[in-house]
């Protein structure tokens, strides 16, 4: 884990974290709920326990950056400012969907937003954001890619790839490994055998970061850092942020293969209740402003749900549209 | 408030259908939302399914019957 980088932050910076972080898991808990319940029908793969990295992403990167996130990416795509009225629409297949309800929850895109892609599949996200860096480079613009990945993602041989490539080109590109220490039901000393994922940036020249990725403001000084080398034409950070996933893989997954202490020890981890106190300990919010900050995230939550429960489902026609250029002169 | 639709949940990614096993509060009965409220069984696992609401149970769902993802199987009646 790094030294404190933390000086720097300032309040509102640090408010505006703890409001992302209580959205991000408004938005999980809400859909956890209804999913269990049987009141909603999608698949889902909670992010809950990683919102600290995703707030930090908010803060950190401009609209214009760009991201490539995967199907764990409720807590990425709210940091990156997609509404979560296309989000929850996107998941539930109505027509406020960003692929107006024909992508699903694993592919949920916002170029308005900067961000190009998720991915369903594991490690294939970092190739593509090295393409948009590199569009970015080509074209002169000082706008940064983040791709954003788990620490199984870092077994591909896609991963591999992109890193080399990245590097070789000082591309303007992060590599930010959300290491929740579990690929799929597989825990990471089973996958590799080195102990850090940062490690990996050795062996293609690249500086390789790792930081508490439960602590939201190590996140921002870390990502800051390789945001900046990015767009001042430094190349490529790997920056592997350690966290936890508290719901398993899959919503609905009975974690069997988590050893309860190892679980308890992650949950008294939480990097929600842990900031909260922080914030209050540094005169940053009161405890009303705190209790205020989470009572808008469920209101925000609830307005959205309800507006995508009242919106239409996904169209037939929407099938093939976006596949080809106009659909008509391909045949089936 | 409206009734709550008592449905099948998805409890796992590639499931099309959940055998409804037992039923943890009977007919007319009252539950609390997050109570205990019903079990499936998938090939995978028994899932014991929550209540999404709280008032008057009224099952319309039968045992041992296999059911797609998301059927009603009853409702939550909000009390008075």
């Amino acid at each position: 884990m790094t030294a404190d980088r933390t000086v720097g932050v300032s309040p509102e910076v640090q408010r505006r974290l703890y409001e992302l972080m209580t959205l991000m898991k408004a938005a999980d808990d809400r859909l956890s709920k209804g999913i269990a319940s049987g009141e909603l029908q999608c698949v889902y793969w909670p992010p809950r326990g990683q919102e600290a990295i995703a707030a930090a992403m908010g803060v950190c990167l401009r609209r214009d950056d760009q991201l490539v996130t995967n199907y764990r990416g409720l807590h990425d795509l709210i940091g990156k400012g997609v509404p979560l009225v296309e989000i929850y629409g996107e998941m539930l297949g109505r027509q406020t969907g960003s692929s107006r309800g024909k992508g699903g929850t694993m592919h949920i895109a916002n170029p308005e937003c900067g961000v190009m892609l998720s991915t369903g599949i594991v490690g294939a996200g970092p190739p593509v954001a090295v393409g948009l860096a590199m569009a970015a480079q080509r074209k002169g613009l000082d706008r940064v890619t983040v791709a954003s990945f788990g620490d199984g993602a870092t077994n591909t041989g896609s991963f591999h790839e992109a890193a080399n490539m990245a590097a070789l080109w000082d591309l303007p590109l992060v590599l930010l490994c959300q290491n929740n220490q579990y690929a799929e039901m597989t825990p990471t000393e089973h996958t590799m055998k080195i102990s850090q994922v940062a490690h990996r940036a050795g062996g293609y020249g690249l500086p390789g970061v790792r930081v508490d990725g439960n602590d939201p403001l190590a996140v921002v000084a870390a990502l800051t850092e390789a945001v900046d080398r990015g767009r001042s034409g430094g190349g490529p950070t790997l920056l592997e942020c350690v966290t936890f996933r508290f719901r398993g893989h899959y919503f609905g997954d009975p974690m069997a293969y988590i050893p309860p202490e190892r679980l308890a020890a992650a949950l008294e981890a939480d990097p929600i209740p842990r900031f909260r106190s922080r914030l209050r300990l540094a005169g940053i919010c009161s405890e009303a402003d705190l209790d205020e900050i989470e009572a808008a995230a469920v209101t925000a939550v609830e307005e959205a749900l309800t507006a995508v429960l009242t919106a239409p489902g996904a169209l037939v026609d929407e099938l093939d549209r976006d596949v080809y250029a106009d659909p008509r002169n391909c045949p089936a | 408030m409206a009734e709550f639709t008592i449905r099948i949940p998805r409890v796992s990614v590639a499931i099309s259908e959940a055998e409804l096993i037992d039923l943890l509060v009977a007919e007319g009965a009252h539950v609390q939302q997050g109570e205990p409220l019903f079990i499936i069984a998938t090939d995978k696992a028994e899932t014991e399914v929550e209540a999404g609401a709280s008032g008057t149970v009224h099952w319309t769902g039968t045992l041992e019957t296999v059911y797609e993802i998301g059927a009603e199987i009853g409702e939550i009646r909000p009390a008075g």
